[in-house]
């Protein structure tokens, strides 16, 4: 809220009739009313512009400003509407409102007003009125706008507000029953509902008797009627004590706490719709894309209280001399607490007041817990006190007083100077004792050293000499290890002439089976060649036949003697016909036909013949003349007629002629006639035709041709028949001359071969028996001249031995004589070492820096002392009386200390809290850490209270987490139990980049830095979380000078070298190492990592106690361990065996979920994947969130563990991005050796 | 006793899942000192304030950064509790220097008076085992007929001294009475081990099979409640033990 100076300005009013009746109803007198004051105190609200260009205003009266105001006016405010001339003011309606509603916004102007009612013609309004109104923003305009855009805030609202709106719900019940550490407890027999037993999820419990909540409903069985509640911490001795137990039996459930969160976080967002920011800017800040902040003026120069890097410089540079808004990330480790608290003292410095906020308490502790004790800091801690963590309790209202007296005290305790001034004078001394002592001890040493030269000279000799006579005795005892082997075997053999004789019967037997052999191949031989023969013969004889068989053909053919022989030759022989045959045989047929009719045609002519010639007699028996018949015959006329004709003719002739003995003469003329004219037509058809004897000749002519065809064809036949048998009949000479020779050679060896049986085999295994016996006979030679050989070494050998062993004893007695005269120089020593084992320079370096760090204060107590002498009996009384001070004589500090605290620390939603605001309306700065921790809203109420805001967070990790889900959890069960949430998609929106990052990414470079050099993990554990910031403009760089030995872990167990600090085990992505899912539940565990967890803890702790044995560690030191899980089924699983199944003596072990782990940092980090499985459709759950991943790899000082399969995170995964995200993960575990598969591991279990 | 030990018996079986497995009693030692010390009556001021009222009269302050660097205070304090000073008239600023009023001056003498007492006494019980100093019994201990053994953890560990036990008192006996006077204990004169008492405890091994887990139970009759500090030791001692012995692994 902006406190301006006020100008006052004159201003002629006048009021309508409404106005002034208005004015009346309020009990007031408008005349006597401005008369009240001469000028009054006055906030202005532009209303909108009217349709005509009219300038409206509301005018609200200040009662707090005039005592006289506030009298006539008893519990309300005064507001005067009024339309704005540039002559007047005309107030045309008055109202009131409620005095304890603040007046002050940053949509209204402050302004004195002098009101004049008697308006003259000439009067005019200020212009410099005029202008302030013209240009002050228009008051619902502005709340709209913030009233737009914070819409998009609404989901996380309704988020919580799901809930809230849940009455009470009481119940009787039967009886409690407490866990194994009075953490929870079950309340049995609840009688409720099945719409309260569906909400009772978070609710606040309370029991009847009880004056304080006993805790938060954790589990509700509808089933069972028990409702889980997770109990307070405080109430944990109350339930010791059995308080709990002897109450009425009613509890209560009840919504309160959160519905109050909610409504603390809608006043946020309406305080910000009045224009209630500290900064007037902020709603623009927050929503505009591109904030707008003011460009920095001038970059501060500073002196710091802390150590800084070089990025931590820049970080408070940039936030002093930011003037509105300024944004820090801070990645894991990176040191942003000293940062906040470096930024605190230079804002107290400066005069400043800074509010420290941050989502969680602890948050808060660990921010305040880290600020330097300096007397211009006073810090105060604002909160629940049970809430309140140890940290920051020496911070709280009633720790104050204690607080400011303990660190007075330290601060004037000047009494340690002059001890430490003796301490230092008696350590001088010392020193130089020992110096002395240092410089003798040299002398000595290097005397010593160069005896020590010498044995170590020696003691080489006679090492290399003993390594010598070794040798040679090895060699010895080899040969005659041989030797003996040797001979034995010789004593065993029989000699080599038995051996030869042996050998020579065997190979006569030999040269007998090989003959023998021989004999019978040749039998076989003979056999074979026989069986040829007679094949030839056999052959020899088939084609001299086939020459018979072609010579009679030929035969037959030449001496037939019709052409039907032939013919049925070609057809039985199979015969080519070939064109010539087959012409010559068409030939032979037509010839054959003329003939036929030839022979036809001459029978017919004989019986016409036969015919005329007896009708001729007939008619010359009755004389009739025949002579011109037969002229005319010549002449003739045929009559055509064929053979059928001329028999019907001769046939009718006959029977007229038997038949009637009396025929007419001129009845036989017509014959004749008709005989005639036959015969005619027969001779001229015979005319046509050649003579018989022509076609016999042509006939044979053709027979001859026709043969000589054939006998053509059959002649290459019969010419290769001939061939064939000849050629049979040379092989078959051939065949005997060489059975003849095979048959004189059998009989030969008739004579000195005999068949023997199974001639082979014999034959077989004499060759082997003679191999055999060649071989053992060269072996048993061998022997004998390696004997020989050997045992002229051996001679050799032992000459050896006996030089070798007088060599050694001269250097025994030469190492001896050295070993005395060492023996008594180091007696010498011991005195020496005494003294220089005791160590001075550490008690002096320390006293000197002591004595540096307080030189300063030192030397002007000094000067004051000179000055003033009487200072000291007053500062020796001060320092008592603090001494003896009780709380009572502190209360006093304790009341300015809070009213004069610069640093207030407090959580964001506790800094709404209604006392608070009261306390504390406004601050210089407020600094808000673990931004991407809070929702927009929980951010929204410390940033109201602002007038500068500074924001410390790492969008790369966590976001907010909403009981215990996240966000997204959360939002994705909403959107599974309602479709139409409006803030969905909006809420979406926001999940997707936070106003964080949002911020960070779109703020000037002034206005932001980023800080880039980790302290906390070994560089080897940062390297699998420089992925996550690569997109930023910084690398992720290791602040540790020597990782190696800041962060030594100390601990060598099998599986874990010295030099490792990141591991992964991996489980094989098998059934027998999948995860399993909780019966009736959602979440998830994995056994098989569960056991490896287990063996590796067991490994860890035998690693701390030797590392305590070999001095390592100290004794009553113990590791810090966080065995950390994606899954909350897991981590309690853990939980259970750690508590439950193994001793860890040696381990202190924290277990939670990656989430609750957020801002912990532990030496080492065991975390369990979980996720193992080889379904197709599902994935990797919560782990493939790169920022909850980030957190897991991040927790670690000096050694990670992950324990889960490979393959399941780098191979199956859905996601390309999340794949390689892991593979990266896995690249950096290669790179250091830090891969175990289960071979190694199970090797070592 | 045995009254008491069904009592604590049938409330924890009112958990079907849990099974006792075995009960024994013990006695934990408790000593009980007798200490005398002697209270101091003084008026209540504030120290700083006082402490300035000392100063103006002993030496001339003119600015409260002087008497800032002197006691080392923020000077904002001072020159608050200056204005508020004056304004109650017990200093005015002169040419030099505050100086004080009359007012201051009686002020001055009522704040430094000191009223010795009488030596008084009283007994407090400690526990080594807890290393706790304790308040009264809650209730009376429960009459036993037998003889009780002897805790089997117990130790002779005994980090007693002045200072604590003038912090134990400081807490208890500093008061206020109505006429804006406080008691404080100054000093402990003397403190003597009266005796050790032996105080009857009634442990119970227990077993959870629905969460296969054991812990142990322990009343402590003093405390008359259920004592998570002797829990937590026979657990960590014996826990792995119980599992083997009754279960097997």
């Amino acid at each position: 809220m902006k406190k301006q100076n006020t100008t006052t300005y004159g201003c002629p009013i006048t009021l309508t009739k409404t106005a002034k009746e208005k004015m009346r109803e309020l009990g007031l007198d408008e005349r006597s009313f401005f008369l009240l004051e001469n000028s009054f105190h006055v906030y202005i609200e532009k209303y909108p512009q009217a349709a005509d260009r009219t300038v409206s205003v509301a005018l609200f009266f200040d009662n707090q400003a005039s005592i006289r105001l506030a009298d006539t006016c008893k519990g309300f405010v005064v507001v005067l509407h009024c339309v704005v001339k540039q002559d007047r003011f005309l107030a045309t309606n008055v109202t009131s409102r409620a005095a304890h509603i603040p007046l002050q916004s940053n949509w209204r102007r402050p302004v004195d007003l002098t009101f004049d009612l008697n308006v003259q013609r000439n009067q005019q309004v200020s212009t410099d009125l005029l202008n302030l109104i013209h240009n002050m923003p228009v008051a619902q305009e502005s709340s709209m706008y913030v009233k737009k855009r914070i819409a998009s805030w609404e989901g996380y609202l309704k988020i919580q507000e799901r809930s809230a709106d849940i009455p009470d719900m009481t119940s009787r019940y039967s009886r409690l029953i407490y866990n194994d550490d009075f953490s929870r407890v079950t309340i049995m027999g609840c009688q409720l509902n099945e719409k309260e037993w569906k909400s009772l999820k978070d609710l606040s419990v309370k029991l009847k008797g009880m004056d304080q909540d006993i805790g938060k409903v954790l589990k509700a069985n509808r089933s069972a009627s028990t409702v889980e509640v997770e109990l307070h911490g405080y109430m944990e001795e109350q339930a010791r004590r059995q308080r709990l137990d002897n109450q009425p039996k009613e509890v209560t459930f009840s919504n309160f706490a959160t519905l109050s969160q909610v409504k603390r976080l809608r006043q946020g967002f309406k305080q910000l719709e009045k224009g209630l920011a500290a900064n007037p800017e902020l709603e623009r800040l927050l929503f505009e894309n591109k904030p707008p902040v003011k460009t920095v003026k001038k970059r501060a120069t500073l002196q710091f209280q802390n150590r800084l890097n070089e990025f931590q410089q820049e970080a408070v540079i940039g936030a002093m001399s930011a003037e509105d808004l300024y944004v820090i990330q801070g990645p894991p480790g990176t040191g942003k607490t000293t940062v906040i608290s470096e930024i605190c003292l230079q804002n107290a410095k400066a005069g400043l007041r800074t509010l420290v906020a941050s989502q969680s308490n602890l948050a808060v502790d660990n921010a305040l817990g880290r600020l330097l004790a300096n007397k211009d800091i006073r810090i105060l801690r604002v909160g629940r006190t049970e809430s309140i963590e140890e940290e920051g309790k020496k911070f709280i209202e009633e720790n104050v007083g204690q607080y400011w007296k303990d660190h007075t005290l330290h601060e004037a305790n000047k009494q340690e100077q002059e001890q430490l001034q003796k301490v230092l004078a008696r350590v001088e001394a010392e020193l130089e004792a020992k110096n002395k002592a240092e410089q003798q001890y040299n002398e000595i040493q290097s005397i010593l050293d160069k005896y020590k030269k010498d044995v170590f000279c020696a003691e080489k000799e006679q090492q290399s000499a003993q390594q010598h006579l070794q040798e040679i005795g090895q060699s010895l005892r080899q040969l005659n290890d041989i030797i003996e082997k040797d001979e034995t075997f010789l004593a065993g053999e029989p000699d080599s002439g038995v051996m030869q004789k042996e050998l020579d019967a065997h190979q006569q037997a030999m040269v007998r089976l090989q003959n023998s052999v021989a004999f019978q191949e040749l039998e076989d031989e003979i056999y074979e060649k026989r069986q040829t023969m007679e094949q030839a013969s056999a052959a020899c004889e088939k084609w001299s036949d086939a020459v018979k068989r072609t010579d009679t053909l030929t035969v037959r053919i030449t001496t037939a003697p019709k052409i039907d022989n032939l013919k049925w030759i070609i057809l039985e022989q199979n015969i080519n016909r070939s064109l010539r045959v087959q012409q010559l045989i068409a030939e032979l047929e037509g010839i054959r036909r003329e003939m036929g009719q030839w022979i036809k045609l001459k029978e017919y002519n004989d019986t016409l013949n036969r015919a005329i010639f007896f009708v001729e007699q007939l008619l010359e028996r009755k004389h009739i003349s025949i002579g011109q018949l037969q002229q005319r015959m010549i002449l003739g006329t045929s009559v055509s007629t064929n053979a059928v004709e001329i028999d019907q003719f001769l046939d009718k002739l006959r029977s007229e002629l038997k038949g009637n003995s009396k025929i007419y003469p001129q009845r036989l003329v017509t014959f004749l006639e008709g005989l005639y004219g036959r015969r005619h037509f027969v001779w001229q058809k015979t005319k046509r035709l050649k003579q018989y004897d022509a076609y016999k000749k042509m006939a044979q002519e053709a027979i001859r041709l026709l043969k000589q065809e054939l006998i053509e064809q059959v002649q290459p036949m019969q010419q290769e028949n001939k061939l064939m048998h000849q050629k049979w009949q040379r092989e078959m000479g051939e065949q005997s001359t060489k059975l003849t020779i095979l048959q004189n050679k059998h009989k030969e060896m008739m004579a000195d071969a005999e068949i023997i049986p199974n001639v082979k085999e014999l034959l077989h295994q004499k060759e082997a028996i003679v191999l055999d016996l060649q071989k053992k006979k060269e072996r048993y030679e061998q022997a004998k001249l390696r004997v020989e050989m050997n045992g002229q070494k051996r001679v050799k050998g032992v000459l050896q031995l006996q030089e070798a062993e007088q060599e050694r004893t001269q250097i025994d007695g030469r190492l001896a004589q050295l070993y005395n005269i060492l023996k008594e120089k180091e007696e010498d020593l011991v005195p020496l070492h005494e003294i220089l084992s005791t160590e001075p320079e550490r008690e002096h370096e320390r006293v000197l820096r002591k004595l540096a760090s307080n030189s300063f204060t030192r030397d002007s107590l000094k000067q004051e002392k000179q000055k003033l002498p009487l200072f000291q009996s007053i500062q020796g009384m001060w320092l008592s009386l603090l001494e003896e001070a009780s709380d009572h004589d502190l209360n006093e500090i304790r009341k300015l200390y809070v009213q004069h605290a610069n640093v207030i620390g407090t959580t964001c939603v506790a800094s709404a809290r209604k006392d608070f605001i009261e306390s504390y309306p406004v601050f210089d700065v407020v600094i808000i850490d673990e931004v991407s921790k809070a929702t927009p809203p929980e951010l929204l109420l410390p940033m109201l209270k602002g007038k500068k805001i500074i924001l410390v967070g790492d969008h790369h990790q966590l976001p907010p987490l909403l009981g215990n889900d996240t966000l997204e959890e959360t939002l994705q069960e909403m959107a599974e139990e309602s479709e139409d949430f409006e803030g969905k998609a909006e809420l979406k929106n926001l999940l997707k980049e936070s106003l964080f990052e949002r911020l960070f990414k779109n703020l000037p470079k002034s206005n932001k830095t980023m800080l880039a050099i980790q302290y906390r993990m070994h560089e080897n554990i940062m390297a699998t979380i420089t992925q996550f910031y690569d997109q930023e403009n910084e690398r992720l760089q290791c602040g540790l000078k020597n990782s190696e030995l800041e962060r030594d872990h100390k601990l060598e167990s099998t599986l874990i070298q010295r030099n490792n600090h990141l591991l992964w085990l991996d489980m094989p992505n098998e059934p027998a190492f999948f995860e399993e899912r909780m019966k009736g539940g959602k979440s998830l565990y994995n056994p098989a990592e569960l056991k490896r967890i287990g063996s590796l803890l067991k490994e860890l702790d035998v690693a701390a106690a030797q590392a305590k044995q070999e001095g390592r560690m100290e004794a009553n030191e113990k590791k810090s361990i966080g065995v950390i899980s994606f899954y909350g089924e897991q981590v309690k699983r853990i939980d259970r065996m750690i508590h439950q199944e193994l001793r860890l003596p040696h381990l202190t072990i924290r277990t939670g979920t990656v989430d609750r782990f957020q801002g912990m940092e532990m030496d080492v980090i065991l975390l369990s994947m979980v996720r193992n499985h080889d379904n197709k459709q599902d994935d990797i759950g919560f782990a493939k969130d790169y920022r909850r991943l980030n957190v897991a790899l991040s927790r670690a000082r000096e050694l990670l563990v992950l324990i889960g399969s490979t393959k399941m995170f780098t191979e199956r995964t859905k996601h390309k991005d999340t794949r390689q995200m892991y593979t990266n993960v896995l690249e950096a575990a290669k790179k250091q050796q830090g891969l175990r598969t289960l071979e190694e591991v199970s090797l070592h279990e | 006793m045995n009254k008491l030990n069904k009592q604590l018996r049938s409330i924890l079986l009112e958990n079907p899942a849990v099974q006792i497995k075995k009960s024994v009693m013990w006695h934990l030692p408790v000593r009980t000192y007798n200490v005398s010390f002697k209270p101091v009556k003084r008026s209540k001021m504030d120290i700083l304030m006082k402490m300035m009222l000392l100063t103006f009269e002993q030496t001339e302050i003119r600015r409260a950064a002087n008497l800032s660097e002197l006691l080392l205070v923020e000077e904002l304090f001072i020159a608050d509790l200056l204005v508020k000073m004056q304004r109650m008239g017990l200093i005015r600023l002169e040419k030099e220097s505050y100086k004080l009023t009359s007012k201051g001056q009686e002020q001055v003498k009522t704040g430094i008076m000191l009223e010795e007492m009488k030596e008084e006494s009283t007994v407090l019980s400690y526990s080594p085992v807890h290393d706790e100093f304790w308040p009264e019994m809650a209730e009376h201990l429960p009459e036993t007929t037998e003889e009780l053994p002897l805790f089997r953890y117990a130790n002779n560990q005994d980090h007693i001294n002045e200072d604590r036990i003038l912090q134990v008192l400081a807490e208890r006996e500093n008061g206020l009475d109505e006429n804006g006077f406080q008691t404080v204990v100054a000093d402990v004169n003397s403190f003597d081990l009266q005796k050790v008492e032996q105080i009857p405890c009634l442990e119970f091994q227990i077993y959870n099979k629905e969460q296969d887990i054991f812990y142990a139970r322990v009343w402590n009759t003093w405390r008359g409640r259920w004592d998570n500090t002797l829990e937590k030791q026979i657990e960590e001692k014996e826990g792995l033990e119980w599992r083997e012995k009754w279960i097997g692994f």
